[in-house]
C-alpha cells in the first residue's frame, strides 16, 4: 500500500518512515548554561538543526547605560558578563577615558591587570568546572568553585562584593590593596600554580573518557572562526592569533608582554585546553604586576558628574570569552548617548547551529559547554 | 607548535602604530577607486578609522574591504538615532595588519533600510537581527530577519530615542490561573485545574490599553466568579471602571511615581 | 497442607528479608556515597540530621514516601504507573539467591546463576515503561538508550561470568582425591553455593576466582556499571543532557522505587562479584569448626554465621565504595561511544576469555607434571594475568573511544582552502528579502 509520505518523514530503503522529533532543550535545563534555549530537530540521536533562541535573560542594558550617568555605568556592566565583573567593568572604565582623553594613573593601570587577570583564572575555572559536570564528570566542578572562592573572597576584602564588585572607576579604581593582600594573593598563587592546575590536569586531560568525548567534536577551522568573528579561547583553540591584550594592548598590557596561547587543533579538547594553559599564563602576568608594581596615586582626580565631549570611540578589551566592547557615543551631557557592548558570548555563540550539525544529542552538551557561554552576556 | 612567541618588542606607551593607520589610510584609495568618488575618511580615538558609506554602496565597500584591504572579521554591528536619521555602524577588524575601520551608513529615520552582509561576514547574522529588534533598520536580504532578544509581539523598537514604554498603570495582571482557588491545592479542585494560556499579542493589547480586563484576569473572577469561560463582551461593558475595582495593588498605597 | 502453610511462610519471610534488607542497604549505600563523595570532593556532606548527617538519607526516604504522588495528564497512564514496579519487583526477587552464609540463603537455587541474569533484565522492561509512558522527549529518548544500553551490556555480563563456571568444572570440592564426585565434578555449576564452596575448598581454602580470572572480574564489574546505570555508562539519566532521562516525570514514591531499585541493583552487583570472584564469605575467622569447638553447637553456628554475614557485607561494602570511586573521577560517554564499547570490545574480549580459558583446561590434561590440576589451573591463571595486563596497556589503543588523530567525517577539515558555508542556505526566505532590486542596486553602484 502506497502511503504518501507527509512532510517531516522520510522513508528508509525497508520502507520503513522515520519521524524527525523537534526537541526543546532549554530555557529550563540543567546545563545550557542559564536560560537558552535550544530548539533541535533530531533524527534518531542525531540533530539535524539547531535553532538557538534567546533572549530570556533581555534586561535593556543598553537603554540603561544610556538612562545613568557615566559614573553609574560600572555597576550596571557588572551584570553582563556576571562571571567576569571586573573585566566588563575594565572595558566601561577603559571606553570613557578613551572617550576623555584621560589615562589612569600608573597604579591603576597595573591593578586593574591585576584584578583582570585573576577574574580571569575565576572564570575559566567555572568554564572548566562546569564542562566536567556537562560531561558528567562531577568532582572538577567542585574543585574549581573551591579554588574560585579564594579568588572571590579576595575581590571582597578589596572592593566589599564577592560579585558584581563595582570596583573600576573611570579614571582609577576605587580602594587600594587592603593590608595583607598582596601576600595574600601570592600565596594563592603559588598553591593554584603547584596544586590546583596539576590537579585538574591529572583529572580530566589525560582521561580517556575525557577524550574520546572531546577530541574531534566540534571542529572549527580558522577560515570559520573569522568569518564568525570568534575571539577569546575559540578563536585561539582554531588557531586564529587574535587576543586584544597583544593587538590592540590598553592600559598595562602595553608594558606587560602576554603570551598567545594557540592551538591548532580546533576541537572542543583545544578549546578546554587553551582556557587550561590561559590560566598558568595568567598566574604568571599576576606575578608580573606583583613584582612590578608602582606606588603612586590609583586614581585621577575627576568631577562626580562627568562630561566627556562630544565624539565616540570603541574600545576592546580581553574578557574571558573573547573580545568585548564598547561603542560608545557622547553627546556632551552627562548620560552616554548611546553605549553599545559588543558581547563576546553573543557573537560566539552564533556558530552554534554550525558545529552542531551531523552530531549526537550527548555532543550538544560538549559543544555547547566549549564554547562557554554567559547568558548574562548574550542577552544583555 | 603551541605558543606564539611572546611580542616584546618595545611596547612604549604609545597604544597604537600610528604608521598603521597611514598605511590604511592609503589603502583605503582602493575603495576610493573602486567606486569612482572620495568616501569621507577620519581618524578616530584608539587608532581606528571611521568611513562613511552611503547605503547604496555599503555592500560593494564590504565586499572591498573583505577581498581587496583583507578585512577578515566583521566585529560589530551597532545601530545609534540620531533623532533625524538612524545609522547603523560596522566595525571591521584586519588581524593581518591590526587595523580597526568603523564604516558608518546614514539611514532614514522613516523606513529604514539597508543591505545586509550576511552573505560577506556570517558574523552580521546575529549582529544584524539584533540591530533590527532594538532599532527597526531593516537589513535586505537577511536570511532571517525576525526579533531576537526580544518577545515576537513586543511592540516598538526600544533604543530609538522616541520609544517611550507605555505607562505603568496599576492593573491585574492577566494569568495562567483560571480560579482564584487555584493555589490552594485542595481535593476537590484536583480534578479541574485547566492551564489557561495567553493568547498570542495578549500582552501587548494589556500594554497598550491598561486597565481592560482580559481573559484569565483575576480581577474578572473576583467580579464575576467567572474567568475559565471568556466573559463576553456586554458582560465585560457592563463592569465597573476598571480603576474603581479594589485589588491588593491599590491597597498598598499610591501607584509608582513613573521616571520623566 | 503444611508444605502449603510452610511455603507461604517462607515466602512472606523471604520477602520481608529481602525488601528490608534492599531498603536498608541502599538508604547506607546513598548517605556512604554522600560522605564518601563529599570526602573526595573536598567538601562536608550531610552535617545536621543525626550525628555526622546519619540520618539524612532515612529523612530523605521518609520525605519521597510522604510526598503527594503527581501524574502527568497526558502520560500513557497504566504503563506510567506500572513502569516502577516492573523495576522494582526484580530487584527483590533477585536478592533470593545471594548467599549471605552457609545458613542465611533464602532460596538456594541449583540454577542461581542463570536466575539472577534472567532477573536482572527484567529492569529494562521497566525502564523502557518509564521511558514511552511518561510522554515526555527526554524520557522516551532516555528509556531508548537505556533499552540498547542494557541489552547490550546483559552479553559481556554473562559470558564473563562463564570462565568462572568453567573453571567450577575443575574446583568443585570433591573433585581431587582418589574418588572424583561424579556428580559435581567435569561440569560447571551454576548454583551460588556451589561456586563459593568451589572457593573454599579444604584443598585450596584460598584460591577465590579473582585469583584465577582477573579479566571475568574486571569486565565483570564494567558491565555492572552499565547495567545499573552508574557513571560512566549514566546515559540514560545524563542529567546534563536529557535533564533526568526516563525520570523525568516520576516524584515522591514512585521515583523513590526506582531510586531504591538502583541503588539495590548495585547492592546485589557487588553481592553477585563477592560470592562468585571474591570467595563470598570465606576469610580468617570464618570456619565453622573452630567456633562450634569453643562455643558449643548452637553458639558456634550463631557466631559463625554473624561472622560470615560481616565479611560477606564487607566485601560487598568494599566494591560499593568502587562505584562511589568511579562516579566522582570519570565522565560519561556517548551513546555511540558506549555500544561500540560493548560490541566490539567487550564482547570479543570475554570471548577470547572464554576460548583461551576452555581450551587450557582441555589440552593440558590433569595430573601433568605434578599430581591433580594444579598446573593447569596455575597456567589458566597466568594467562588470566597476562590478558588483562595487556588489556590496560592496549586500553587506549584498542577500544576505541579515543579519536585521536581521526576526525569523524563531518568534520574533517577539507584540504586547500576551505569555503565558509553562509547560513543563508538553510533558513527560510525572510519577508523583507528583495535580492533583485538589491543586486541591480549594487551593479548601479559599481559602475
Amino acid at each position: 500500500m502506497a502511503t504518501e509520505v507527509q512532510p517531516g518523514y522520510e522513508v528508509g530503503p525497508a520502507g520503513f518512515r522515520s519521524e524527525e522529533m523537534i526537541l526543546n532543550m532549554g530555557p529550563q535545563h540543567p546545563s545550557t548554561h542559564g536560560v537558552l534555549r535550544l530548539v533541535l530537530v533530531l533524527d534518531g540521536e542525531t540533530v539535524v538543526q539547531c535553532t538557538p533562541v534567546i533572549g530570556y535573560l533581555h534586561r535593556g542594558m543598553e537603554k540603561i547605560f544610556e538612562n545613568r550617568p557615566y559614573m553609574a555605568g560600572p555597576r550596571y556592566i557588572d551584570n553582563a558578563d556576571y562571571l567576569s565583573p571586573m573585566l566588563n567593568e575594565c572595558c566601561y572604565a577603559g571606553a570613557v577615558e578613551q572617550l576623555m582623553g584621560i589615562e589612569p594613573p600608573r597604579r591603576a593601570q597595573y591593578i586593574r591587570v591585576l584584578v583582570g587577570e585573576l577574574e580571569r583564572i575565576a572564570s575559566h575555572l567555572v568554564a572548566i568546572g562546569t564542562y566536567g559536570l556537562d560531561l558528567g564528570a562531577f568532582t572538577p566542578v567542585l574543585w574549581c568553585f573551591r579554588d574560585r572562592e579564594q579568588i572571590l573572597d579576595m575581590f571582597e576584602s578589596l572592593s566589599g562584593h564577592r560579585f558584581t564588585h563595582n570596583y573600576m572607576r573611570v579614571g582609577g579604581v576605587l580602594y587600594d590593596f587592603p593590608k595583607g593582600w598582596l601576600e595574600q594573593c601570592e600565596k594563592f598563587l603559588d598553591k593554584f600554580e603547584k596544586t590546583s592546575i596539576p590537579e585538574l590536569e591529572e583529572l580530566l586531560t589525560g582521561n580517556e573518557i575525557f577524550e574520546a568525548r572531546t577530541q574531534g567534536v566540534g571542529y572549527i577551522d580558522p577560515q570559520q572562526a573569522l568569518a564568525y568573528a570568534l575571539t577569546g579561547p575559540v578563536a585561539r583553540a582554531s588557531g586564529v592569533p587574535f587576543d586584544v591584550r597583544v593587538n590592540r594592548p590598553y592600559g598595562a598590557y602595553r608594558e606587560i608582554p602576554v603570551n598567545i596561547k594557540l592551538r591548532q587543533d580546533g576541537d572542543c579538547f583545544a578549546r578546554y585546553k587553551v582556557r587550561m594553559d590561559e590560566m598558568g599564563e595568567s598566574v604568571r602576568l599576576c606575578r608580573t604586576v606583583l613584582d612590578k608594581l608602582p606606588g603612586g596615586p590609583i586614581s585621577v582626580r575627576s568631577p562626580i558628574a562627568l562630561r566627556p565631549p562630544r565624539g565616540e570611540t570603541y574600545f576592546s578589551v580581553e574578557s574571558a570569552r573573547g573580545e568585548e566592547s564598547l561603542y560608545m557615543i557622547s553627546d556632551g551631557s552627562e548620560y552616554p548617548y548611546r553605549a553599545k557592548l559588543r558581547a563576546p558570548s553573543f557573537v560566539n555563540l552564533q556558530v552554534l547551529p554550525e558545529l552542531l550539525r551531523g552530531h549526537k544529542i550527548g555532543d550538544v552538551i560538549a559543544i555547547l559547554g566549549s564554547i562557554d557561554i554567559v547568558l548574562g552576556d548574550v542577552d544583555r | 607548535m603551541d605558543l606564539v612567541p611572546t611580542q616584546n618588542t618595545d611596547l612604549s606607551l604609545t597604544a597604537y602604530d600610528p604608521r598603521q593607520v597611514n598605511v590604511l589610510l592609503q589603502q583605503l584609495a582602493q575603495v576610493d577607486a573602486a567606486l569612482g568618488q572620495t568616501i569621507p575618511k577620519r581618524r578616530l580615538t584608539g587608532g581606528a578609522v571611521g568611513i562613511e558609506v552611503s547605503a547604496e554602496q555599503l555592500l560593494d565597500v564590504a565586499r572591498l574591504l573583505r577581498d581587496a584591504l583583507g578585512f577578515e572579521m566583521m566585529t560589530c554591528v551597532s545601530g545609534v538615532d540620531m533623532i533625524d536619521h538612524l545609522e547603523s555602524v560596522y566595525h571591521f577588524r584586519s588581524l593581518r595588519n591590526n587595523w580597526l575601520l568603523q564604516a558608518r551608513v546614514k539611514l532614514p529615520a522613516e523606513n529604514p533600510r539597508v543591505a545586509s552582509l550576511v552573505s560577506l561576514y556570517p558574523s552580521a547574522n546575529w549582529l544584524e537581527r539584533e540591530t533590527y529588534d532594538l532599532f527597526g533598520i531593516v537589513y535586505e536580504g537577511h536570511p532571517d530577519l525576525r526579533r531576537i532578544l526580544l518577545d515576537d509581539d513586543f511592540f516598538g523598537h526600544p533604543l530609538l530615542k522616541s520609544f517611550r514604554p507605555t505607562p505603568l498603570t496599576v492593573h491585574d495582571r492577566a494569568t495562567t490561573q483560571s480560579s482564584a482557588m487555584q493555589a490552594v491545592a485542595g481535593e476537590q479542585q484536583r480534578n479541574i485545574e485547566t492551564i489557561t494560556h495567553k493568547h498570542l499579542g495578549q500582552g501587548n493589547e494589556e500594554r497598550l490599553h491598561p486597565g481592560k480586563l482580559t481573559f484569565g484576569s483575576a480581577a474578572v473572577f473576583k467580579q464575576t466568579g467567572q474567568g475559565v469561560e471568556p466573559v463576553p463582551e456586554d458582560a465585560l461593558n457592563a463592569l465597573p471602571e476598571p480603576e474603581t475595582l479594589t485589588t491588593d495593588n491599590t491597597e498598598a498605597g499610591p501607584p509608582k511615581e513613573q521616571r520623566g | 497442607m503444611n508444605d502449603v502453610v510452610q511455603n507461604i511462610i517462607h515466602f512472606f519471610v523471604t520477602f520481608l528479608f529481602s525488601l528490608l534488607f534492599l531498603m536498608g542497604a541502599a538508604t547506607i549505600l546513598v548517605y556512604l556515597e554522600r560522605k564518601v563523595m563529599a570526602w573526595m570532593q573536598d567538601r562536608y556532606g550531610p552535617l545536621h540530621v543525626g550525628p555526622h548527617g546519619a540520618l539524612q538519607t532515612v529523612m530523605d526516604v521518609a520525605k519521597l514516601l510522604l510526598k503527594e504522588d503527581l501524574k502527568v495528564s497526558s502520560a500513557d497512564n497504566p504503563v506510567y504507573k506500572f513502569a516502577p514496579m516492573v523495576f522494582f519487583a526484580p530487584v527483590i526477587t533477585a536478592f533470593v539467591v545471594i548467599p549471605f552464609s552457609p545458613y542465611m540463603t533464602a532460596g538456594a537455587l541449583s540454577t542461581g546463576l542463570i536466575y539472577y541474569v534472567a532477573l536482572s533484565s527484567i529492569d529494562v522492561i521497566g525502564v523502557f515503561m518509564a521511558g514511552w509512558g511518561s510522554n515526555n522527549k527526554y524520557a522516551l529518548i532516555g528509556g531508548l538508550r537505556s533499552t540498547a544500553q542494557m541489552i547490550s551490556y546483559e552479553l559481556p555480563l554473562i559470558l564473563s561470568l562463564v570462565g568462572v563456571i568453567m573453571l567450577t568444572s575443575v574446583l568443585a570440592p570433591g573433585c581431587t582425591g582418589p574418588n572424583p564426585d561424579l556428580n559435581t565434578c567435569g561440569v560447571g555449576s551454576i548454583s551460588f553455593t556451589q561456586i563459593v564452596a568451589a572457593q573454599m575448598r579444604p584443598e585450596s581454602p584460598w584460591l577465590w576466582f579473582v585469583l584465577l580470572q582477573p579479566l571475568g572480574l574486571v569486565v565483570y564489574y564494567i558491565c555492572g556499571l552499565a547495567e545499573t546505570n552508574r557513571s560512566p555508562f549514566d546515559l540514560p539519566e545524563a542529567e546534563s543532557e536529557l535533564v533526568a532521562g526516563y525520570l523525568t516525570e516520576y516524584s515522591g514514591l514512585r521515583w523513590a522505587m526506582f531510586f531504591l531499585g538502583e541503588y539495590g541493583n548495585m547492592t546485589i552487583v557487588s553481592a553477585v562479584a563477592t560470592a562468585i570472584f571474591l570467595g563470598g564469605w570465606s576469610f580468617p575467622g570464618a570456619a565453622i569448626g573452630f567456633w562450634t569447638d569453643h562455643l558449643g553447637s548452637f553458639g558456634g553456628q550463631l557466631v559463625f554465621n554473624i561472622i560470615c554475614v560481616a565479611v560477606f557485607l564487607a566485601k560487598m561494602f568494599a566494591l560499593l565504595l568502587v562505584f562511589i570511586w568511579v562516579r566522582s573521577t570519570l565522565p560519561r560517554l556517548r551513546a555511540d561511544q558506549l555500544m561500540r564499547f560493548a560490541w566490539l570490545y567487550l564482547i570479543p574480549l570475554t570471548l577470547v576469555n572464554i576460548l583461551v580459558t576452555g581450551a587450557l583446561l582441555l589440552f593440558i590434561p590433569p595430573n601433568t607434571l605434578v599430581q591433580g590440576d594444579v598446573l593447569r589451573i596455575a597456567v589458566s591463571a597466568v594467562v588470566n594475568w597476562g590478558m588483562l595486563v595487556f588489556v590496560i596497556l592496549s586500553f587506549r589503543r584498542l577500544a576505541g573511544l579515543t579519536s585521536k588523530g581521526k576526525l569523524p567525517r563531518w568534520v574533517r577539515p577539507a584540504k586547500g582552502p576551505v569555503t565558509v558555508v553562509t547560513p543563508a542556505a538553510q533558513s527560510q526566505t525572510p519577508p523583507t528579502a528583495q535580492t533583485p532590486e538589491l543586486a541591480a542596486g549594487a551593479g548601479a553602484a559599481r559602475k
